[in-house]
């Protein structure tokens, strides 16, 4: 893709970017949050875990969201992965306060 | 977007690395200086005299007086004792914060002199500190904002590595090939070479580079399950570095307990070390406890660290014997990885040239770009003209003004107030005009003036140092002065480098005239 694209494309590519920043970013937070949780025998040290491997996160995703055919389906990824890490923090959540 | 994968992972690694090359490589290369930190600030400090023959014992008699003289209301002592990277001796001392007198808390390093120990006066500088601080708090901008910036180029760059190492198939075979005096294809060549062969080093610097600022870019995991503010993350940044401890009760009387007994009773422990550093901590509280830290050059695990308390019948010692956590002792390795202080002189020789791979990889990614977009078109746009431009500044204006910055060191005058500021705003006046001469000269053969440049600015380093101390490269050697010596001699290579450089473009210049053939770089 060149930077003289059609505006269609430029907008398409402009939210991919978005999308691997962004998203990254946020999918990258929340797999450190569900990570830190799962090791629960050593609470800090389960922290220090999710922050070292979210950057593996963070970059995974920025790949994934080039790596598919459209940024629509991009997005339904990136959403997909939010929704599912959100909702097993969630009941990490509930099942640790049981 | 793209129909293949592999085209698509072109474009990421393309953009990836292009967006933040220039910051990328001003990361790359400060951050290798940064390996000869010590080395760098003995050069810097040249009233610093240099010993290799006085005996712990003397070093920590001269220390224990000058402390006591200069920081008697410190509660934390240091004495640096001569080790083959720093071999003079140092106090340091944490000043109490009196904020009637407007004194500030903060530490003093005072070298002495080794045969009277008096405080030696040594010249305000940057030092080699401030030099490797630039490759992640860029200096001028706010600190937060330096970090952020530098973990997103990191984030982009291990983006860059993976979809370079995911679009090269041949990955092995091509780093056995270069192909001389194709053009594009040349560069597309040595691009390999730089990237491939130290690829570990690379995953590695930048993997834990990213890492070692996650709490700051990952906050929001402290503050979510930990707790948040400020003290709440000072507290978890404790609670995360908590260390394991052997205690074991000593020959040492209580009220027997002072420097020389515990550095005594530490050098039996540990015997096949020298000491680094002592410490006395918080002195004159009930907590107040002596540190015998060893040199960290036996391996990737940190110095060993000796910790004497005086408890009720004995002296006890508390041996680390690292952290308590998994993934703590995990980021210890990697944190002990990046900072290379383990390494002895030719591993740190290593580390500085992978370290300079990995910005001839970004140099000439950058260069296989331009060169790219000036084939698309006849005439290329404007903003690439300026692109192009731009780069020349940045790539050889940086070597140039790191020059500057020590020429600085030994012209700007000692008296001069705020004179460690000026050695900095010398470095960066350089890049800019370096820069501007780039954007306005007419000139066919920039690169050629900029490596003749550099050439010389390195020429004059050792020149410089000559006339304005008494630490010319043949006393140095006269008085066994390895650091300052291999500095000035570090300096003529360098000059001989670019030197060479120099003489290739000249060469090929000359022959593209002719031949109208493509210059070598753009």
């Amino acid at each position: 893709m060149s930077l003289s694209a059609k505006p269609a494309q430029a907008v398409a590519l402009g939210w991919r970017v978005l999308l691997a920043l962004v998203g990254g970013f946020v999918i990258a937070n929340l797999a450190a949050i569900a990570i830190s949780q799962l090791l629960v025998d050593n609470k800090v040290d389960g922290i220090v875990a999710g922050m070292m491997w979210s950057f593996v996160v963070y970059t995974f995703v920025i790949i994934c969201v080039f790596a598919v055919r459209s940024a629509w389906r991009a997005t339904i990824l990136v959403t997909t992965l939010i929704v599912l890490l959100y909702g097993s923090i969630q009941l990490l959540f509930a099942w640790e306060a049981v | 977007m793209k129909a293949r994968f592999r085209q698509s992972m072109g474009w990421l690694h393309t953009w990836s690395g292009v967006v933040f090359a220039w910051l990328l490589y001003f990361i790359f290369v400060t951050g290798s200086v940064g390996y000869f930190e010590n080395e760098i600030d003995r050069w810097m400090k040249p009233e610093i005299v240099t010993s290799n023959d006085v005996s712990d014992k003397q070093a920590i008699e001269l220390a224990m007086a000058q402390l006591a003289e200069h920081a008697d209301d410190a509660s934390q002592w240091y004495v640096s004792l001569p080790t083959s990277r720093d071999p003079y001796i140092e106090i340091s001392w944490l000043q109490p914060g009196d904020p009637e007198n407007q004194v500030r808390r903060q530490w003093h390093e005072k070298p002495l002199r080794p045969e009277s120990g008096e405080v030696l006066s040594v010249r305000d500088t940057s030092g080699g500190e401030t030099l490797y601080r630039l490759h992640y708090n860029l200096h001028y901008v706010p600190p937060l904002a330096g970090y952020i910036l530098t973990s997103l180029a990191g984030m982009l760059m291990l983006t860059g590595l993976v979809t370079g190492v995911i679009i090269h198939r041949k990955i092995f075979a091509e780093f056995f090939t270069f192909r001389n005096a194709k053009g594009l294809r040349s560069w597309l060549d040595i691009h390999n070479v730089f990237s491939v062969l130290p690829l570990p080093f690379h995953f590695m610097i930048t993997y834990s580079g990213v890492m070692l600022l996650m709490g700051v870019t990952m906050s929001q995991v402290i503050d979510t399950q930990y707790g948040e503010g400020r003290q709440m993350h000072r507290q978890f940044y404790d609670a995360s570095q908590l260390e394991d401890y052997t205690t074991i009760a000593t020959e040492i009387l209580p009220a027997q307990l002072n420097v020389d007994a515990a550095l005594a009773d530490a050098k039996q422990r540990v015997s096949d070390q020298a000491v680094n550093f002592v410490g006395v901590i918080d002195r004159n509280t009930a907590n107040e406890h002596i540190e015998i830290w060893f040199e960290a050059s036996e391996g990737v695990e940190f110095a060993s660290l000796l910790k004497y308390h005086a408890r009720a019948e004995r002296v006890e010692v508390e041996i680390a014997s690292g952290k308590v956590g998994r993934a703590a002792a995990i980021y210890d390795l990697l944190e002990h990885l990046h900072e290379g202080l383990f390494a002895d002189i030719y591993l740190r020789w290593l580390y500085f040239l992978c370290g300079l791979f990995g910005a001839a990889m970004i140099a000439s990614g950058m260069i296989i770009w331009l060169k790219k977009q000036m084939m698309k078109e006849a005439t290329p746009s404007m903003l690439i003209v300026l692109i192009v431009r731009l780069n020349r500044g940045v790539l050889l204006g940086l070597p140039i003004a790191i020059g500057c910055y020590f020429l600085s060191n030994r012209l700007l005058p000692v008296a001069m107030s705020d004179r460690a500021a000026w050695e900095m705003h010398t470095l960066f006046t350089a890049i800019l005009l370096c820069c501007l001469y780039c954007l306005t000269s007419r000139s066919q053969a920039q690169w050629l003036t900029m490596l003749r440049c550099t050439t010389l600015v390195y020429v004059l380093v050792p020149l410089v140092n000559m006339l304005t101390t008494d630490h010319s490269v043949i006393n140095s050697l006269l008085n066994e002065d390895w650091l300052m010596l291999g500095f000035d001699l570090s300096m003529l290579l360098f000059a001989g480098c670019f030197g060479l450089a120099a003489a290739v473009v000249s060469r090929q210049n000359a022959s593209s005239h002719i031949a109208k053939k493509e210059p070598l770089v753009c």
